[in-house]
C-alpha cells in the first residue's frame, strides 16, 4: 500500500496528491541544516573573508547633493596620488549607462545629474583602499543645485522638481470591482483614516561585498552575496557591452538578504565588474555599513488613504484606498514586471487583504522623489499595506462594538471566496483555521477585553493589552517569467549533486531543496550536495524571493530527480529481475513493494545505470500556472496560491514613559506543507522579531535628504532582549501545486506582526498609532493628547 | 568608553602574533580594512607605569591620545577621520584594573571593565547601583573591552556610570607631570567630550564611600531598547530617611543625557532634604529635577520628551529607594 501512491506520481511526473507525513522519510523531518556546523563553528567564509591579495580596491564617490546638475568633474590631482590606478566618470562606461532590477534608470555613474545623496559620481581603483579614500577627498565635483523633492504627494503636484525626465509619476494601478459608491450607501458604518510607514533599511549583518575578476578571453567573474545572481549577470552584460554569456556570476554565502540583496548586489557588482573590465584587473569592493544604509534599497515608504464600510452586524460593504508609494530616486523593485510583479502591483493587490469585499477601489501611485530608493524587503509591499488593512478593521470593530476576532471572522476567506481581484480561492485556505487555533492557544477570548477609558489608564502605570491581525501573502513573484531550472546527477556510488539558482541566504533553502531531492531519489539528506550558485553552471532559476523559492524549485527538483532516478530504478529492475513498475526507493534501498525482501542497494543501482550507459543526470523545469493583472482594473489571477497567518499578541504598556514591551506573540500559519519544520520555526520566529522591529523602533531619519541614522548606534533593530515569548504554531492545508504540498513561508510571518502590536498598544491604553515606529516618544505623546 | 585595543588574554595573543608571524600582514580588529574614515597613529606605546604614560603624553603634547578598551576613541577617530602620531595604551599598567575596598572607601581602578564593576563582589555589597549601572551599557563585547576611565574620561553626557558616581560623590585621582591630584566628580565634566584633565594627564583611579547601611542606592536607565543602547535618560538616587517621621535625612541625585555633562540635580535635593516623603514632595522634587535638566533634540528624542522622562525617572528612582529602606532591617 505505501508504494501505491508513489507510483502515482512516478507515473504523472508532477506530484498532486501530497503524500501522507508517516510515508515520508526526509520531508517533514528536522534534519540538521546542510551549512550548520560551518556556520556554528565560524569556518564558513563570507564575501570580506576572502583573501584581498592581487585585488585592485574600488571605492564610489558619493553625492552631497539630494538633486544637483553636475557642471564639471576633475580628476587630474586624484589620478596623480600614487598608489591610483583608475578614476572613471560617466563617459567611461563601454555600453549602457544604467543599471536597476526591472528598469535600467540608475547610472552605474552619474554625467548630468544626482537624484539622491549617495548617488555615484565617479569611481576609483588603487593599489590600497587607504588610496582609494585619499583619491575619493581628490576628486573635483562641480555641482549645480536643483530644487529637490521629498514626498511622494509633493512630487504628484505640477510644478514640481522633476527627478526623472519623463516625469515623477512612475507606475499608477487600480482596482475597481463593483461601485464602491453603491458599497458605502448599503454601509450603516464608515471608517476613514490616513496611514503611514518609514523608510525601512534591512540591516543586513553582511555589509555588500563585490570581487570582479577579468579573464584574457574576454569573460568575466563577479563574486559576492548575491541574492539573485542571475539579475545581476544580466545587469554586468549591458553595461560592458558584452553577451550575457561571457558574464560568470558565483554567489559567496550570504550573511542576511531580506530582499535587500537582490537590488544592492547590482549596485556594487556592476561597479565592480565596470573597474576590473577597465584596469584589466581583479577588484574588490566592499561597502561600509553607512553606505549600505546610505545608497542600497529600503522598504517602501507609503501614505495610505483608507475608507471601510459595514453593515451593522459586521459585513464589510466597500473598501477604497489610495495608496502614495515613495520609489526614491529610481525605479528598483518598484515598477510592473507584467503582469502582476512589482513592489508596487503588489501592494495595490494586498491593501483589501484576506477579505470577502464586494465594493472595491483602489489607486496606487508609485511616485520618484529625491530620496534614496525603495525596493524588496521582506513581505514585498506587504507589510505596508497590512498595517493598514488590520489597524482600521480594529477601528471598525471599535465602531461597532465588536470583538475585532468577531469582525475577522465574519469576513475573513475561506474555500470558494472571490477577491479584489476576482480570483477564486479553490484549494489550500486554511485562514479561519490559523485563527481558531491561535485564539484557542493564545487563550484570546478569555483575555480580549474593551480599550479602556482614558481614566482606566491614567489610573496605573503599566496596562496590558492585546491585539490581533490576519495576512495573506503570495507564493511566486506574478511575473510571466517565473520558472525555474535543476539538474540532478547521481553518481555511481549513490552520491548526489544537485544544481540550483536558488541562493541559500540563512533561510535553510539549500537545506530544504535537498530534502526534496533525497526523498524523491529515495536517499539520505547527507548523500545530496548543492553547489553555490554559479551562473555558468546552474540552470536559471530567477531571484531568490517572493516566498517561492522552496514551491517553485521544489518542484523542478522533483521533476529533474524523476528523469534520473526512472534510469537508477530500470538498472535495479535488470539486477532484481521485477518490473521497474514495482519498484520503490527509500533509505538508499531499492526494493519490490510487493516482496519487501527482494532488494537492492540505491548505489549498487546506480553503478549498473553508468556501466549500462543510461542517462545519469535528470533537468527539471517548473513555472507556476500563468498568472494574469489588469492594470486599469485590477482584476485578475496574479499569483496561484498564498499562504495564511493569524498573529495575537500581548504588551504591557508604561502609561508614563510610553515605553511598549511585547510580552507574547503566538502566530499561526497554514503553508501547505513544513517540509523542515524547525527551519520554518525559525523562519517565523526570525519574521516576528522583525515584524516587532518595524512596530516599535526602525526608521530612516531623514532630513532634507539626508539619512540621519547611517549605523546601528543610531539606526535601531530589536536585540534578543526585546524579544518576547513567541509561540510558532504550523498548520498543514496541502497546495495542489506544491512540492509535498508545500507554499512559501519566507515572508509572511514579518507581515501581521506589526498591526497586532499595535492593535494590542490600542487594546491597553486606548491610544492609535498610525504612523509607524510607535516607539516610546510616539506613544507618550498619542496618550498625553488623548488626556487634553 | 575607551577604545582600542583587545585587553588582557586577547592582547596577548595579539602580540604573540605579531612577534611570530613578522613580515606577515597583520589582520589586527582595528586597522583592517572596514572603515569608514579609517582611524590611524603613528606609533603605539604599551606602558607599564602611570609615569611612562605622563612622560610620552608630556613629549607628544596634544598630539597623542591615551587608549584603554578604545570602544569610544575608535569609534570617535572614525566617524571625525582624525590622526594621532601615537597611542598610549594604559591597560597593562599593574593594578590599574584592580576594585578594591580599605578603610570605608571602594577605590576603582581606571582600566576596570564594566563587566569587572558589574560582577565585582565589593561593588554588589557596598555599591550595588554602580554594578547595575555597569551591566547596562552597550552589549557584552562592549563591557568586556572598554573601562571605567574611559567612560568617565570621554564624558559623554550619556556615560552610564557617571550618575551613580555623582550620587556617591566620588573623587578622580589623576596623575601628571607634577604628581598626582584628587578632583571631585562633580567638577570633573566641563562639557560634552570634555573634562579638567589636561593633555598629557591620564585618570588613575575613583575613589568612592561606602554606601551607608542606613542608606539606599537605586539606578534606572531609559532607552528606545532594553539593551545596546545609549539612555535617553538615566537617573541614580541616594535616598536615607529618618524611619520614624520618614523625613529625608540625605538625597543625591544624580542625571545623565539631560545636560551638556552629568549632572547633580541639586535643587531637588535641597528642597527634598528634611521634608516628609510623602507622593507630594516626591513628585515635587521630580518637578524640580526637571526644571533642572536642560537636555537637547536629537535623533534618538526630542528635548520635551527628555525633559518629562526626568520626571517620570526622578520618581520612579527615589520610590524604589524609598522601597528598599523599607525592606531593611536597620
Amino acid at each position: 500500500m505505501k508504494g501505491e501512491k508513489r507510483k502515482v506520481i512516478l507515473k504523472e511526473k508532477k506530484v498532486e496528491i501530497p503524500l501522507a507525513k508517516e510515508e515520508l522519510e526526509v520531508v517533514g523531518k528536522q534534519v540538521i541544516r546542510k551549512d550548520g556546523y560551518e556556520k556554528v563553528t565560524g569556518r564558513l567564509k563570507f564575501g570580506a573573508d576572502f583573501d584581498k591579495a592581487g585585488f585592485l580596491h574600488g571605492k564610489v564617490l558619493r553625492s552631497p547633493h539630494a538633486h544637483a546638475l553636475i557642471k564639471k568633474v576633475d580628476v587630474e590631482k586624484a589620478k596623480a596620488l600614487p598608489g591610483v590606478v583608475a578614476i572613471l566618470t560617466a563617459e567611461d562606461v563601454p555600453g549602457r549607462n544604467g543599471f536597476g532590477a526591472i528598469i535600467p534608470d540608475q547610472p552605474v555613474i552619474c554625467g548630468e545629474k544626482v537624484r539622491f545623496i549617495g548617488d555615484g559620481v565617479a569611481l576609483v581603483a588603487a593599489e590600497s583602499e587607504e588610496a582609494a579614500i585619499e583619491a575619493l577627498k581628490l576628486i573635483d565635483v562641480e555641482y549645480e543645485p536643483l530644487s529637490a523633492v521629498f514626498s511622494p504627494v509633493e512630487a504628484m503636484k505640477p510644478g514640481a522638481p522633476k527627478v526623472h525626465e519623463n516625469g515623477n509619476l512612475l507606475t499608477t494601478v487600480r482596482i475597481r470591482k463593483g461601485d464602491t459608491e453603491k458599497g458605502f450607501q448599503e454601509a450603516e458604518v464608515i471608517v476613514e483614516q490616513t496611514y503611514s510607514l518609514p523608510f525601512v533599511e534591512h540591516a543586513y549583518m553582511e555589509p555588500d561585498v563585490a570581487m570582479a575578476i577579468p579573464h584574457e578571453d574576454g569573460t568575466i567573474t563577479v563574486k559576492g552575496p548575491m541574492q539573485a545572481p542571475f539579475t545581476v549577470r544580466r545587469n554586468i552584460a549591458p553595461v560592458l557591452h558584452i553577451p550575457i554569456s561571457k558574464v560568470q556570476c558565483v554567489q559567496t554565502h550570504l550573511g542576511g538578504g531580506f530582499g535587500g540583496k537582490e537590488d544592492s548586489s547590482i549596485d556594487i557588482g556592476v561597479r565592480a565588474a565596470l573597474l576590473a573590465w577597465k584596469t584589466k584587473r581583479p577588484v574588490r569592493m566592499e561597502y561600509e555599513r553607512e553606505e549600505v544604509t546610505l545608497s542600497t534599497a529600503k522598504r517602501h515608504p507609503m501614505i495610505i488613504q483608507c475608507k471601510v464600510g459595514a453593515k451593522r452586524d459586521g459585513t464589510l460593504t466597500a473598501l477604497e484606498g489610495t495608496i502614495y508609494n515613495e520609489q526614491g530616486a529610481y525605479a528598483s523593485l518598484g515598477p510592473i514586471i507584467p503582469p502582476a510583479g512589482g513592489t508596487h502591483a503588489h501592494a495595490v493587490i494586498m491593501l483589501p487583504g484576506p477579505y470577502v469585499i464586494p465594493h472595491v477601489k483602489v489607486d496606487g501611485y508609485l511616485v520618484y522623489t529625491n530620496h534614496p530608493y525603495g525596493g524588496a524587503m521582506r513581505g514585498f509591499g506587504a507589510p505596508q499595506v497590512n498595517f493598514v488593512h488590520e489597524s482600521i478593521i480594529d477601528e471598525l470593530a471599535e465602531a461597532l462594538q465588536m470583538n475585532p476576532y468577531d469582525l475577522r471572522m465574519k469576513n475573513c476567506f475561506e474555500l470558494g471566496s472571490v477577491t479584489a481581484t476576482g480570483q477564486v480561492l479553490d484549494q489550500s485556505i486554511a485562514l479561519k483555521e490559523t485563527m481558531r487555533s491561535a485564539a484557542d492557544q493564545f487563550e484570546w477570548f478569555k483575555r480580549w477585553r474593551p480599550p479602556p477609558s482614558k481614566e482606566e489608564v491614567e489610573k496605573v502605570e503599566k496596562r496590558r493589552g492585546v491585539g490581533m491581525a490576519i495576512g495573506w501573502y503570495r507564493t511566486s513573484i506574478g511575473t510571466f517569467s517565473d520558472g525555474c531550472g535543476a539538474n540532478v546527477y547521481v553518481h555511481e556510488d549513490g552520491s548526489v549533486i544537485l544544481h540550483t539558482g536558488i541562493t541559500e541566504m540563512g533561510q535553510g533553502s539549500h537545506t530544504v531543496l535537498a530534502q526534496i531531492a533525497a526523498e524523491e531519489l529515495g536517499v539520505r539528506i547527507e548523500d545530496v550536495r548543492i553547489v553555490v550558485p554559479d551562473t555558468d553552471i546552474v540552470p536559471e532559476a530567477g531571484p531568490t524571493v517572493g516566498s517561492r523559492s522552496t514551491t517553485l524549485m521544489g518542484n523542478a527538483i522533483i521533476m529533474a530527480s524523476q528523469a534520473v532516478k526512472a534510469s537508477i530504478l530500470e538498472a535495479a529492475s535488470e539486477i532484481l529481475g521485477v518490473p521497474a513498475e514495482r519498484l520503490v526507493a527509500r533509505n538508499r534501498l531499492i526494493f519490490d513493494r510487493d516482496d519487501q525482501t527482494r532488494g537492492v542497494e540505491f548505489k549498487e543501482a546506480a553503478r549498473r545505470a553508468l556501466a549500462t550507459g543510461k542517462r545519469m543526470m535528470g533537468q527539471g523545469w517548473w513555472a507556476p500556472p500563468r498568472p494574469s493583472f489588469d492594470v486599469e482594473t485590477g482584476q485578475g489571477y496574479p499569483y496561484f496560491v498564498y499562504t495564511y497567518n493569524t498573529q495575537m499578541a500581548e504588551v504591557e504598556v508604561d502609561t508614563k514613559t510610553g515605553h511598549v514591551e511585547v510580552i507574547k506573540v503566538v502566530a499561526c500559519f497554514d503553508i501547505g506543507r513544513a517540509i523542515n519544520p524547525i527551519l520554518v520555526e525559525g523562519q517565523i520566529e526570525g519574521g516576528i522579531m522583525m515584524g516587532l522591529g518595524y512596530a516599535m523602533m526602525e526608521e530612516v531619519l531623514l532630513k532634507e535628504g539626508k539619512v540621519q541614522n547611517l549605523n546601528f548606534q543610531d539606526y535601531m533593530i530589536p536585540t534578543a532582549m526585546d524579544a518576547p515569548e513567541i509561540v510558532p504554531m504550523i498548520l498543514e492545508d496541502p497546495n495542489r501545486y506544491g512540492p509535498f504540498g508545500a507554499k512559501g513561508i519566507g515572508e509572511m510571518p514579518n507581515i501581521p506582526t506589526a498591526p497586532a502590536i499595535i492593535n494590542a498598544v490600542a487594546n491597553a491604553v486606548g491610544v492609535r498609532i498610525r504612523d509607524l515606529p510607535a516607539h516610546s516618544e510616539k506613544v507618550f505623546h498619542a496618550m498625553r493628547g488623548r488626556r487634553g | 568608553m575607551g577604545v582600542g585595543w583587545p585587553r588582557n588574554d586577547v592582547s596577548q595573543a595579539v602580540l604573540k602574533r605579531k612577534t611570530f608571524q613578522k613580515g606577515k600582514v597583520m589582520r589586527d580588529p582595528v586597522s583592517k580594512s572596514h572603515l569608514w574614515k579609517k582611524p590611524c597613529w603613528e606609533k603605539y606605546f604599551r606602558v607599564k607605569t602611570p609615569g611612562e604614560a605622563v612622560q610620552i603624553l608630556e613629549e607628544l603634547q596634544g598630539e597623542s591620545r591615551v587608549i584603554a578598551g578604545g570602544t569610544d576613541l575608535l569609534a570617535r577617530m572614525r566617524q571625525e577621520g582624525f590622526g594621532v602620531k601615537a597611542l598610549v595604551d594604559i591597560t597593562c599598567i599593574p593594578g590599574l584594573g584592580e576594585i578594591r575596598s580599605e578603610d570605608g572607601l571602594i577605590r576603582l581602578g581606571a582600566v576596570a571593565t564594566p563587566k569587572d564593576l558589574s560582577q565585582s563582589s565589593v561593588l554588589r555589597e557596598k555599591a550595588f547601583c554602580l554594578a547595575q549601572a555597569a551591566s547596562q551599557i552597550g552589549t557584552p563585547q562592549i563591557r568586556n573591552l572598554g573601562t571605567l576611565g574611559g567612560n568617565l574620561c570621554n564624558a559623554s553626557p550619556a556615560a552610564d556610570l557617571a550618575p551613580p558616581l555623582l550620587i556617591f560623590e566620588a573623587k578622580a585621582k589623576i596623575a601628571g607631570g607634577k604628581g598626582e591630584r584628587e578632583v571631585p566628580l562633580d567638577s570633573f565634566f566641563t562639557g560634552p567630550g570634555q573634562t579638567v584633565l589636561n593633555p598629557s594627564e591620564i585618570l588613575k583611579e575613583i575613589i568612592i564611600p561606602e554606601l551607608r547601611l542606613d542608606a539606599s542606592a537605586t539606578f534606572l536607565k531609559l532607552g528606545r531598547r532594553k539593551a545596546a543602547d545609549l539612555a535617553l535618560v538615566s537617573v541614580a538616587v541616594l535616598l536615607a530617611m529618618d524611619r520614624k517621621e520618614r523625613t529625608c535625612q540625605l538625597i543625591r541625585i544624580g542625571l545623565g543625557s539631560v545636560a551638556p555633562t552629568p549632572i547633580r540635580a541639586k535643587q531637588a535635593e535641597a528642597f527634598l532634604i528634611g521634608r516628609r516623603l510623602d507622593d507630594r514632595s516626591i513628585q515635587e522634587a521630580a518637578q524640580s529635577a526637571m526644571r533642572e535638566s536642560q537636555p537637547i533634540s536629537d535623533v534618538r528624542a526630542s528635548s520635551q520628551y527628555r525633559r518629562e522622562m526626568v520626571g517620570v525617572m526622578v520618581e520612579r528612582a527615589i520610590r524604589k529607594c524609598l522601597e528598599q529602606l523599607e525592606g531593611k532591617d536597620v
